[in-house]
């Protein structure tokens, strides 16, 4: 953790040294984001069932057009259902995430930063660990066996890119929204569980709709 | 009419002739003293006055239509009044107001609430607004043969204040479009035949009324039978002078004689002006034949053509003929500018105004016939010719004014340059200490040697040749029975009749035209200096065709990103900006005044806090943040809009054909050298594809969105700055945002005008 928190800060120190333009001045965003991603496995899925996360973000914009976030993400996923948990609710992973995100502005379509259309490339590396979910009174012994038997820990690298609006309101407070779409680039686990974490993150981050808000400073 | 019109002109010339008075001191109009109160006070603050007399017992439709009709004025007379257009405390205006003022001498009250201004227009118009607001035109001031005839056109105009035609008339649009009360019952057409009557009915109602009000202030009646004339000859020039070619060939420059329409169509009235049940005014004749009805029950027809003075309105008469020369070149109406400026010289042969006018237009065509057409401007090309900037009836052109057009028009670019360079040289020489002619004139050498690439060795510097082939014309028969006499200029002339090609035996006609200047050493000298920076130019042009295609993308990728990048700048002047917010949702008007009003003030105000914050020094030059005392401004705002005209006129030229001591002057009065141009545009509109939005709610992570869209008009914003060197003319730094379905909000706008500021404040890359 000590680690992270002097990386975190030699970054944002970088940031804010090279950092230009910004909105009236203003170029530190410290906020928080939430993504929902539907399942991509059927369109039935699509439509009900969903994985969500949401963390905190430090934006910095550094340049006329451009944006840099470092993100830290907490995600509990594993088949969410808009309708009712009952009937696909049997396991659940939950993870870490650290990353960074780089946002440019379209200046085609009239984009400065912090404000205007933009795409987005996000790298974030993530601890994953997975749990069955024994109090599920429909789920079956010898599922739990076989569920059970999944390693408990797994990490992986995850890269999208995404494409969004961000917009500013009373000066000071910052919100966007967007479509993201990506996957594991790299993934560690154990034993011979590895394409099980690895459709599960994929499912996560095939496509997902996310929204932040933010505080200009 | 044609007898109507040789009449017209007949006595105009005779009463120029007459009294003719002296114009030597001519300058273009300025405004002078203190800029009245109603000039200065804001929309808002012209809407609230005006909204107080809405009689808040009508329809509640009705009332907000009177509400919406002050706003729209209000805003209306604010553009004029920032177009720069209006003059205060002229000459010409003071005339107007003190015919005005002998016209309701019997009625002050109403003589107080009217302001009465002239516009900087060659158009004949003159207009009122609700609010006591009469804008006459310099157009029409030229075409007046006497002061009861301007009394006239300000007693019609009064009558429509009078009787609140103008709020009348949008009232009786809203009801048409409502079926409100007569309306109610009506077929969509009649509604429109009758909204159309009654706009007839009102301007009958001002030319009766206006009528009574001069018979009754002792200005001669007929006028008001005469006026009428000059609503029908409105699209004619003010003068039908015959066109002399020789005004131009002169010395040994001379075209052939097919650049000269032999015979020209005289001028006719445009029958579109005849009424119909569509037309919004009475046809021009119908309207004269009853006035002439009028004025035939009149017991009494004495009365007199001039109450204030018959010398002044010769000097304002000609103060406007004079002005509308310098407005068509404004303007950008080349052709016109010269007819008129020739038609005016044979009254004032040496006229130092005049002159300079006539180089400024001649050296304008000259750029514009210069002009080397590229793929991009193909549409800005076909604009010009569907413009009618071109008279493409080649075969008869109509009156001295199509005449004069259609010899511009054969007159090719070297042959115009020469002959532009010929009248202007002898101009400089004539008033060396003039600046302005110094510039173009020297601006002309170089259109002769960079863009015609025309050398030395081009011309014919003795007239021997010239001698020899007017000397080979008068030796054939037919020829020389043609010759009026012995001079080699008509010698040359026959010669050239007699060829009757584009080339004489090899030569141009342009190239004799310069054999007098070259035997000046100071013309020889300013022509080998400026071959000499053409030549380098060439080499450098050289130089960059020789690089790849990548290097030469690159080299303009470079430049482009240059004028969007850092400059440097840290004074700048912001020359009115502007801010129109577009709602096309709105079906009775589709500027949303109240939005673009409040846009406009956020402007204004994030301009100069953002080069605060970011040490730019920017001065506001707008007649919103003028008082009474700023007429020197006010006239400075007037000279800036102008030479922006000419900039967005003539593109890619460093000396426009606009004074350029007059923009020295600025920017050592501002100390500095940029001034800015800002506008915010934003559209609202209707969103398409309802039925696509409601079934996409169906897709649960995007139906936040189309909730959203569902219920908001898409938006579309516009941001765009420019920012000018007046001392080189160049473009220094250009921005263009354009944000579709984007939202006009404060904060987008805000960041843009601090991105702007950031930019001219920051160090240049190096």
């Amino acid at each position: 953790m000590k680690r992270f928190i002097t990386t975190v800060l030699f970054l944002a120190t970088t940031c804010i040294a090279i950092a230009q333009g910004g909105y009236l001045g203003k170029r530190v965003i410290v906020g928080a984001q939430a993504a929902y991603a539907p399942r991509p496995v059927g369109l039935v899925e699509f439509l009900t069932q969903y994985d969500a996360s949401g963390g905190a973000r430090l934006g910095f914009i550094v340049g006329r057009y451009s944006q840099l976030d470092l993100l830290f993400n907490y995600s509990n996923f594993g088949g969410n259902h808009h309708f009712s948990d009952y009937a696909v609710k049997q396991d659940r992973i939950t993870s870490m995430q650290f990353g960074a995100a780089w946002k440019q502005f379209v200046s085609k379509k009239g984009g400065l930063a912090p404000i205007g259309r933009f795409w987005e490339i996000q790298m974030n590396y993530g601890t994953y660990t997975y749990k069955v979910d024994g109090s599920n009174p429909n789920l079956l012994s010898s599922d739990i066996n076989v569920l059970g038997s999944i390693p408990g820990n797994a990490t992986a690298l995850v890269g999208s890119i995404g494409y969004g609006v961000q917009n500013v309101i009373k000066d000071r407070f910052v919100w966007n929204v967007g479509v993201r779409c990506g996957g594991p680039l790299y993934y560690s686990t154990e034993g011979n569980h590895a394409s099980f974490y690895g459709s599960r993150i994929l499912y996560r981050e095939m496509i997902n709709v996310f929204g932040g808000f933010g505080i200009l400073l | 009419m044609r007898i109507y019109l040789i009449l017209f002109f007949s006595v105009l010339q005779f009463c120029l002739f007459a009294q003719l008075p002296s114009m030597d001191h001519y300058r273009p109009a300025q405004s002078s003293g203190y800029l009245p109160k109603d000039l200065l006070i804001s929309t808002t603050q012209r809407y609230e006055d005006a909204s107080q007399q809405i009689d808040k017992g009508q329809d509640q439709q009705l009332q907000k239509a009177e509400e919406e009709f002050y706003m729209q004025t209000a805003y209306s007379i604010d553009q004029i009044r920032f177009s720069g257009s209006i003059l205060v405390n002229d000459s010409m205006g003071l005339y107007v107001n003190r015919v005005a003022d002998s016209l309701l001498a019997h009625d002050p009250v109403l003589r107080s609430q009217l302001h009465i201004y002239v516009l900087r227009s060659p158009v004949v118009n003159a207009f009122a607004t609700d609010q006591g607001a009469i804008f006459v035109t310099v157009g029409l001031l030229t075409r007046l043969r006497n002061e009861a005839e301007l009394a006239y056109v300000l007693a019609h105009e009064i009558i429509h204040y009078k009787r609140r035609h103008v709020l009348s008339g949008y009232i009786e649009g809203v009801k048409l479009k409502e079926g409100i009360g007569q309306y109610e019952a009506m077929t969509f057409e009649n509604r429109f035949l009758k909204k159309h009557r009654y706009a007839r009915n009102q301007e009958t109602q001002a030319d009766e009324e206006g009528f009574e009000l001069l018979v009754r202030s002792n200005y001669d009646p007929r006028a008001a039978i005469t006026a009428f004339d000059i609503l029908a000859a409105a699209d004619l020039p003010f003068s039908d002078t015959l066109f002399k070619k020789s005004f131009f060939e002169r010395d040994y420059l001379f075209f052939p004689s097919k650049f000269y329409a032999d015979t020209v169509k005289p001028y006719k009235i445009d029958d579109s002006e005849r009424e119909n049940d569509f037309a919004t005014h009475p046809s021009t004749t119908k309207r004269k034949k009853g006035m002439i009805k009028r004025f035939g029950k009149l017991s009494d027809t004495t009365g007199s053509y001039f109450l204030v003075s018959r010398e002044f309105f010769l000097r304002v008469k000609m103060m406007a003929r004079f002005e509308e020369c310098f407005l068509h070149t404004n303007e950008g109406n080349y052709r016109t500018a010269i007819y008129m400026n020739y038609t005016m010289q044979q009254l004032y042969p040496n006229n130092f105004f005049l002159q300079k006018e006539m180089v400024r237009a001649m050296y304008a065509m000259a750029l514009q016939k210069n002009k080397k057409y590229s793929y991009e401007d193909l549409s800005a090309l076909f604009e010009s010719l569907m413009s009618g900037m071109y008279d493409l009836d080649d075969t008869k052109p109509t009156g001295e004014l199509g005449r004069m057009k259609f010899y511009i028009n054969k007159v090719g670019s070297k042959g115009w340059t020469v002959m532009t360079l010929k009248y202007s040289w002898m101009v400089h020489r004539k008033y060396p200490e003039d600046k302005d002619i110094e510039i173009w004139t020297n601006s002309l050498f170089k259109e002769l040697t960079e863009k015609n690439e025309l050398r030395e060795s081009d011309f014919e510097k003795n007239d021997s040749v010239f001698v020899l082939l007017g000397k080979r014309a008068a030796a054939d028969t037919t020829i020389a029975r043609k010759m009026k006499g012995s001079t080699p200029g008509l010698q040359f002339q026959a010669a050239i009749d007699f060829l009757e090609r584009d080339s004489l035996e090899g030569y141009e006609y342009w190239q004799f035209g310069l054999i007098n200047e070259f035997a000046d050493s100071l013309f020889v000298s300013k022509f080998r200096q400026a071959v000499h920076i053409a030549d380098s130019i060439d080499f450098q042009d050289s130089l960059y065709w020789e690089l790849s295609r990548k290097e030469r993308d690159a080299l303009r990728a470079e430049k482009e990103n240059a004028i969007s990048g850092p400059q440097d700048i840290h004074k700048v002047v912001a020359v009115n900006p502007i801010y129109i917010a577009y709602d096309y949702r709105n079906e009775q008007s589709e500027i949303d005044v109240r939005a673009s009003v409040r846009g406009k003030k956020m402007l204004m105000s994030e301009l100069v806090s953002s080069g605060k914050m970011l040490g730019v020094d920017v001065t506001l030059l707008d007649p919103g943040t003028m008082d009474s005392t700023s007429v020197d401004r006010f006239n400075d705002l007037m000279t800036i809009n102008d030479w922006f005209d000419h900039r967005t006129e003539v593109k890619g030229k460093s000396v426009l054909p606009y004074s350029p001591t007059a923009t020295d002057a600025l920017v050592s009065k501002y100390g500095t050298n940029y001034f800015m141009w800002t506008a915010v545009f934003s559209y609202k509109q209707k969103r398409e594809g309802k039925v696509m939005r409601i079934l996409g709610l169906s897709v649960v992570p995007l139906a936040p969105f189309g909730l959203y869209k569902l219920f908001t008009p898409r938006e579309d914003v516009y941001v765009v700055a420019i920012v000018y060197d007046m001392k080189t003319g160049q473009a220094v730094y250009a921005s263009r945002a354009q944000m579709d379905k984007q939202r006009a909000n404060k904060e987008r706008v805000r960041l843009h005008i601090y991105d702007l500021m950031n930019q001219l404040s920051k160090p240049k890359k190096k």
